[in-house]
């Protein structure tokens, strides 16, 4: 199934860059999760946000090769 | 597309247009400075701003071209609109709030506060061409699509002077509107223009799939490899995962959202940073995927209906002489959106009410293009050579250039016409411009290090690169991930020019934070020694072009995008020794103006030390507009309420008609002062009221902003 490759090199380099982003944000104290509520809300929705739409395009492939 | 539209259709379309020139004229009366004129008074919803984002998106090529990507490639074309999540950190944390908070009014604004006046210069010259680009594409579309329909009516025999006047015709609507009301008609006709264009391309998909026997039938129809949500890796040469997440996900979305001066208006004119977040939540992870399904679904169902037998093919597919199924199945594509529309929308005016969404997409995205640039035109050229007049002469500037825009951008026309496709256009340009720049802004919002003189040179080089990258394509080849190299990598070309500026921008800003502070011996030598070398090579590479290279078994042309990288390194290598030469420059303050330091700039904008508690919080309460003189625009709450607001003296409210689908349309923004007497309801000086064009009668929501 080569879709998967295409599945992989999306979210392994997207998510890369993401995370990259995340890291930064966490080092530099843009993103402060631990001392501010809304700043955790912020980091959680776009985290769970970057996971759903893994989840919906990995279960979309399945679904699609299941016929 | 084809023509034989009815009467039913042009009473449809013209009442379409009708509406939306009254809304725009009515939301217009509410615009009387620059600040309404580009921002809207930076008073509006989450939901409205969020709307207004996907109608610019979807411009009026969407329509036509995502309905042909959906029958080629299936569900695949949805990846352009479902790939945007991985720019959000950048947008959000960084980019966002620091354009609210420091109150610029464009994006070279913003390089001049964070940079040099050259480098605002080299980011004004690249956003207005990509602008001019933008809106002279969006017009030339549109008179295609408006002459193909009225083809019939046309009063010229030459089909380009039929197009320039049909994209006249819209642009002078469009002009209307825009001319009265700025930023505020542009966000209340895009509400009518997005919802219009969402409705009718979902309501194409339902009907086509109703029409095909229901879902499960739907489905049945679709060959097994168009049912998979993403394209293949490096082929077919259309449609590839690795090309779209370069061309699209990173540096698409990165232009769409930090770029486009007319985007990043619209969610300036959001009440809160906090709202932005929201919109742009509610654009991603809802709007745009229902967007996708909008644009591409005609596509799709005619894939199905075609592998079922239920798509009739039009004259030009059944006269086709050709036996190349490839030849067949574009021509069968080109026409999808038309042809399925036509299949399963059959009653009269619906034509109409399709051709009206289409030119809704056009409109809803033209708008915005020619704000952005009336609103790039007044604060950087304008103003700076205009200083110290008064608003209302600054928004008779706004209104004149808005309308300078427009000319300018159907003087685009005939330049657009010269390429074999629109989309060919459109990559042209925007790739020589976008790269480079969203290097540039991605290093000034995250690292303090990257300096002015790095950034403007970065601008230069980088758009140096992309020339060669379009000369030589071969320059791409190493980042082609296996991708067919006959049609010259045109969606790998945006990586290439992310790696060549990021090498520039890197490499000037270790020159200069690095090399021009090394003894001043060694620092010559080494540049020196650099300079040399890329300057010999790129004059030896063209002599060494004419020799012929056949014996070896090469040939002379395989050389030639070597002499492209050598010019760029020979102009690296001039700049650094430019940089040692000068010497390093005094570091100036980037409080506010980078990722880490936003907390100086919401101090900056709120005047004060900011808090969070309470911010979210609202309350509804009657209004009393009261005959007393305003003081600085201050906002004074009863007890009660500024402890349930947990609100302070000195902080930032908003204050709103308590009814929420105004979207804000009748608010303003105070600072609260102290304490009132009268505990059951805000008694507002009658300036402050008109200032939020509130009503007398009509009860008020106040929220604490910061």
């Amino acid at each position: 199934m080569t879709i998967w490759y295409s599945w992989l090199y999306h979210y392994g380099v997207g998510g890369a860059f993401f995370a990259f982003c995340i890291w930064l944000m966490l080092r530099t104290g843009a993103l402060r999760p631990r001392q501010e509520r809304h700043h955790l809300r912020l980091l959680m929705s776009m985290t769970g946000g970057l996971l759903l739409f893994m989840t919906v395009h990995a279960l979309w492939i399945l679904l699609a090769a299941a016929g | 597309m084809n023509s034989g539209i009815g009467l039913a259709d042009v009473i449809v379309m013209f009442a379409y247009f009708a509406v939306v020139v009254a809304v725009g004229i009515f939301a217009g009366r509410f615009t009387r400075s620059t600040s309404e004129f580009f921002f809207a008074g930076q008073r509006f919803s989450w939901w409205l701003v969020a709307i207004s984002c996907v109608a610019t998106l979807v411009g009026s090529y969407s329509f036509q071209s995502y309905s042909q990507v959906g029958y080629l490639y299936g569900f695949a074309s949805m990846m352009p609109y479902t790939n945007e999540w991985f720019i959000l950190p950048i947008f959000l944390v960084a980019w966002l709030p620091i354009i609210y908070y420091t109150r610029v009014q464009s994006i070279p604004e913003y390089f001049e506060l964070r940079f040099d006046r050259p480098t605002r210069t080299a980011v004004l010259v690249l956003l207005l061409i990509y602008l001019e680009v933008y809106i002279g594409i969006n017009l030339l579309t549109i008179g295609q699509v408006l002459f193909g329909v009225f083809r019939a009516y046309a009063p010229f025999e030459t089909p380009d002077l039929n197009i320039l006047l049909a994209a006249g015709l819209m642009a002078l609507v469009a002009g209307i509107y825009l001319h009265h009301g700025g930023q505020t008609s542009v966000l209340m006709t895009d509400l009518v223009q997005g919802l219009l264009l969402l409705g009718v391309g979902l309501g194409v998909l339902l009907a086509g799939v109703y029409y095909v026997g229901g879902p499960s039938a739907f489905w049945q129809g679709l060959p097994p490899d168009k049912r998979m949500p993403m394209a293949p890796f490096n082929h077919p040469p259309g449609l590839h995962t690795v090309g779209d997440f370069w061309n699209d996900a990173i540096i698409g979305t990165f232009a769409f959202y930090c770029i486009n001066q007319g985007v990043l208006m619209r969610f300036l004119s959001v009440k809160s940073v906090r709202d932005g977040r929201k919109a742009m939540l509610a654009t991603v992870v809802v709007l745009m995927p229902l967007a996708a399904a909008a644009v591409s679904g005609a596509g799709w169902v005619g894939r199905s209906m075609n592998t079922l037998g239920l798509l009739e093919h039009d004259a030009a597919t059944l006269a086709l002489q050709t036996s190349d199924p490839n030849i067949v199945e574009k021509t069968i594509a080109d026409q999808i959106f038309v042809n399925v529309a036509r299949h399963v929308l059959s009653w009269p005016g619906m034509f109409g009410l399709v051709m009206a969404a289409v030119v809704a997409a056009l409109m809803s995205t033209l708008d915005t293009l020619i704000t952005a640039v009336s609103a790039v035109a007044v604060n950087d050229i304008w103003r700076p050579l205009n200083p110290g007049r008064d608003d209302a002469y600054y928004l008779r500037a706004a209104r004149i250039t808005s309308i300078i825009a427009t000319l300018i951008g159907l003087a685009m026309i005939p330049v657009g016409t010269r390429f074999e496709t629109i989309y060919q256009a459109l990559s042209m340009f925007t790739s020589l411009v976008i790269p480079p720049l969203v290097v540039v802004i991605f290093l000034a919002v995250t690292t303090h290090r990257f300096t002015a003189r790095a950034a403007f040179w970065t601008l230069v080089l980088g758009s140096a690169a992309m020339v060669v990258s379009l000369v030589w394509p071969e320059v791409i080849r190493p980042f082609s991930h296996g991708v067919d190299p006959s049609a010259g990598f045109p969606y790998l070309r945006g990586l290439f020019g992310l790696i060549a500026s990021l090498v520039i921008a890197g490499g000037l800003t270790l020159v200069e934070t690095r090399l021009a502070r090394l003894p001043s011996w060694f620092a010559r030598w080494a540049v020196g020694t650099a300079s040399l070398a890329g300057i010999g090579g790129a004059v030896w590479l063209p002599l060494a072009s004419r020799i012929d290279f056949s014996s070896t078994g090469s040939t002379a042309d395989s050389w030639g995008w070597i002499t492209g990288l050598l010019w760029l390194a020979a102009g690296f290598a001039l700049v650094s020794a430019r940089i040692v030469v000068q010497g390093p420059r005094k570091h100036e303050s980037v409080d506010g103006l980078v990722m880490g330091t936003i907390d100086h700039a919401r101090q900056m904008f709120k005047g004060g030390q900011p808090s969070e508690q309470g911010v979210g919080r609202s309350l509804v309460m009657p209004l009393v507009i009261v005959d007393a003189p305003a003081t600085d625009h201050q906002v004074c709450l009863p007890p009660e309420a500024m402890r349930q607001l947990k609100v302070e003296p000195g902080d930032l409210l908003y204050v709103a008609d308590s009814r929420w689908w105004l979207g804000g349309f009748r608010s303003f923004h105070a600072k609260a002062g102290p304490a009132a007497e009268h505990p059951d309801a805000l008694h507002l000086p009658r300036q402050l009221a008109e200032l939020g064009h509130l009503l007398p009668d009509r009860a008020v929501r106040i929220e604490k902003v910061m």
